[in-house]
C-alpha cells in the first residue's frame, strides 16, 4: 500500500480545498503509475460508508488520466464530495508495472478520519493505494514488496510522483485567505506499507515534510515507551533539529536522500540491493538500537552527572546530553 | 479417501502459506490449532474439497479471499489475518473479496465467511470488524433498501457457540435487513475464528 497524508497549514483549510488537495494527490499517484507502467482507468466509483457498498451502487466518477493532474477536475470532484455526501472514491487502475500485472485501487477519502472510523487503517490518511496482482507465480499484494521485485520501476514511480507534486499548483482557501500551493507543500507524508502495518520496519518513508517533525515522530515510536516519555514529543523534535546533519548522513547510508531545503522536505528511496527493503529494515533496526542505548546511557550516567554538577536535573541539560550521545553513535 | 485433517494441513501448506511469504513462521506457530479448530468448525466432515483462490491463474488481479472450502454440507470462504499487531484492515473490501471470488469460481451458492485471527487480538479484531460492518450495513440499508434505519457499533454482538469454535457476528435488531444484505453479498454468516 501507499499512504498519503496531507499537511494542513496552521491557518487551516476550507473543507472543499482540503478535498481538492486529496483528490489531486490521488490523481497525481495515478498519473505517476501511468507514466512508468501502462495503466488504464478500469472504473472509478464514489461510495458512502465503506468501499463495499459500491459493488451494488456505484456513483461513477468520470476520470481521465492526462499528462498532468487536471486541477479543474479535482475541483469538480471536491465539489461533488460535498453535494453528494460521499465518504470516498475508489479509482481502479489496470495495467502493468515492469513484469508485474497489476490492478491498483486508489482510495481518496473525504477526510482523514474515514479510514480510521470504518476500521481500514489505524492511522489517519487521505489517500491509500493498494495493488493486487502477480509476477509469474508470485502474488503481489503490497507496494512494499514491489520495491524488492521491481525496484527501478518503483523508484521511478516515486520520482514521478514527487515531480508531479511540484508541478501542480492549486488555489487553496485557508481561513486567512486564498493561497496558491504546490501539491508538495500540502503533503506531509508518503509511505509504502507492508500489509497495513504501521510499525517503522514495515513502513518505508518516501516523502516527509516538514522532515524534522516527521522523522521525530518515527523516532519517538522507535524508543521504548518509558524512556521516550522522559524526552517527550517536543524533546524529540528538538533533538532531530539539532542533530539534523548527523541524522541525514546516517539516512544517506541506507536511502537515496533528496533534501529540499526550501520546502523543509526530504525524499527518501531505499538504496538498491537485493532485496532493497532490507536496507530499510537494517536502517530502522540499527536506529532503534542506537536510540535505546543512547537513552539508557543518558538516563543512567548523564542524569547522574547533571545532578552531581547542578544538584538537580533539568530538561534542557538532559536533552543536550542525549544529543551528544546520539551524535557520537550516529557517526 | 484421505483424512480430512491432512487435507486441511495441505490447504495451509499449499494455499495459505505459499502465497503469504511474510507470515510463514506465523503459520508454523498456529498450524496445529488452525487444523483442529477448523475441523471442529466444519462439523467433523468426512470429505473436504478446497480451492486456492490466491492462485493467479484463478483470481488474476481481482479481489479474492484466501481460500474456498467445500465440505459437502456447507461452503466456506477463508480469510486469514494472523498478524494484527499494528495494521488493521481486517475488513477492507471483505464483502467484495467474497463476491469476486465466487464470481471467478463460478459458484452460485452462499458461503459462510470465516476470518481466522490470533486469540490475543480478538478484541481489536472484533471492534474493527463491527465498525466496518456497521458502516456497510447502514449505508446499504439507506442507499439501496431506502429505509431510514441507523445501527451503531453497540447494536452488534458476537455470538459464541457451544458446539463450534466459530463466533458469529449478528445485530441485536433489524436482523432481517442484515440478512437480506448478507444474502446480496452471497454470505450466510460472518464468523471469527480465534486461534
Amino acid at each position: 500500500m501507499i499512504g498519503i497524508k496531507i499537511l494542513k497549514p496552521r491557518t487551516g483549510l476550507m473543507p472543499r480545498s482540503y478535498r481538492r488537495i486529496s483528490t489531486a494527490l490521488g490523481l497525481a499517484l495515478a498519473i505517476a503509475l501511468n507514466r512508468i507502467g501502462n495503466f488504464k482507468v478500469k472504473e472509478a466509483c464514489a461510495w458512502r460508508g465503506t468501499p463495499d457498498v459500491a459493488i451494488f451502487r456505484c456513483d461513477p466518477v468520470n476520470i481521465e488520466l492526462g499528462r498532468h493532474v487536471n486541477t479543474d477536475l479535482a475541483g469538480k470532484i471536491a465539489e461533488e464530495f460535498r453535494k453528494k455526501r460521499w465518504d470516498g472514491i475508489t479509482i481502479t487502475l489496470n495495467g502493468e508495472l515492469g513484469k508485474a500485472k497489476l490492478e491498483v485501487d486508489i482510495d481518496i477519502y473525504a477526510n482523514e478520519y474515514v479510514p480510521l472510523r470504518v476500521g481500514i487503517t489505524n492511522e489517519r490518511l487521505e489517500v491509500l493505494a493498494e495493488p493486487r496482482g502477480y509476477i509469474d507465480d508470485e502474488v503481489i499484494d503490497n507496494f512494499y514488496e514491489l520495491f524488492d521485485l521491481e525496484y527501478d520501476n518503483m523508484r521511478a514511480v516515486i520520482e514521478e510522483l514527487t515531480a508531479e507534486m511540484h508541478f501542480v499548483e492549486l488555489k487553496v482557501a485557508t481561513y486567512t485567505g486564498v493561497r496558491t500551493y504546490t501539491l508538495s507543500r500540502a503533503t506531509a507524508r508518503i509511505i509504502a506499507l507492508r500489509n497495513y502495518s504501521f510499525t517503522p520496519e514495515d513502513t518505508i518513508p518516501l516523502w516527509y515534510r516538514p522532515w524534522a517533525r516527521q522523522v521525530a515522530r518515527t523516532l519517538y515510536t522507535l524508543t521504548p515507551p518509558g524512556l521516550g516519555r522522559l524526552v517527550g514529543h517536543y524533546g524529540m523534535r528538538r533533538i532531530v533539529r539539532d542533530i539534523a546533519p548527523e541524522l541525514r548522513k546516517y539516512l544517506e547510508r541506507y536511502y537515496i536522500v533528496t533534501l529540499r531545503p526550501d520546502e523543509n522536505a526530504i525524499q527518501l528511496i531505499p538504496r538498491a540491493s537485493s532485496p532493497s527493503t532490507q536496507n530499510h529494515r537494517k536502517a530502522i533496526t540499527e536506529l532503534r538500537e542506537i536510540l535505546t542505548e543512547a537513552m539508557k546511557k543518558t538516563a543512567r550516567e548523564g542524569a547522574k552527572r547533571i545532578i552531581q554538577e547542578k544538584g538537580y536535573i533539568d530538561w534542557q541539560e538532559y536533552i543536550e546530553t542525549l544529543e551528544e550521545e546520539l551524535r557520537q553513535r550516529l557517526t | 479417501m484421505s483424512d480430512p485433517r491432512s487435507i486441511i494441513e495441505e490447504l495451509i501448506e499449499k494455499c495459505l502459506k505459499k502465497y503469504d511469504k511474510t507470515h510463514k513462521n506465523k503459520y508454523e506457530e498456529y498450524k496445529g490449532e488452525i487444523i483442529s479448530k477448523l475441523f471442529k468448525a466444519f462439523g467433523n466432515p468426512t470429505n473436504i474439497n478446497y480451492k486456492c483462490t490466491e492462485d493467479p491463474r484463478i483470481s488474476g488481479t481481482s479481489h479474492r479471499v484466501d481460500a474456498y472450502i467445500d465440505t459437502g454440507t456447507n461452503k466456506y470462504a477463508l480469510e486469514v489475518k494472523l498478524c494484527l499487531d499494528t495494521g488493521v484492515s481486517l475488513a477492507k473490501n471483505l464483502f467484495r473479496k467474497v463476491v469476486k471470488t465466487l464470481e471467478n469460481l463460478k459458484i452460485n451458492d452462499m458461503i459462510t465467511l470465516i476470518i481466522i485471527i490470533p486469540e490475543d487480538h480478538l478484541e481489536d479484531a472484533k471492534n474493527n470488524l463491527i465498525k466496518y460492518i456497521t458502516y456497510t450495513v447502514n449505508e446499504y440499508i439507506a442507499y439501496i433498501m431506502n429505509k431510514n434505519i441507523k445501527l451503531g457499533p453497540d447494536d452488534f454482538v458476537i455470538q459464541y457457540q457451544i458446539e463450534s469454535p466459530l463466533m458469529t457476528v449478528r445485530p441485536k435488531r433489524h436482523y432481517t435487513d442484515f440478512l437480506k444484505m448478507l444474502q446480496k453479498y452471497r454470505i450466510k454468516e460472518i464468523t471469527l475464528l480465534p486461534v
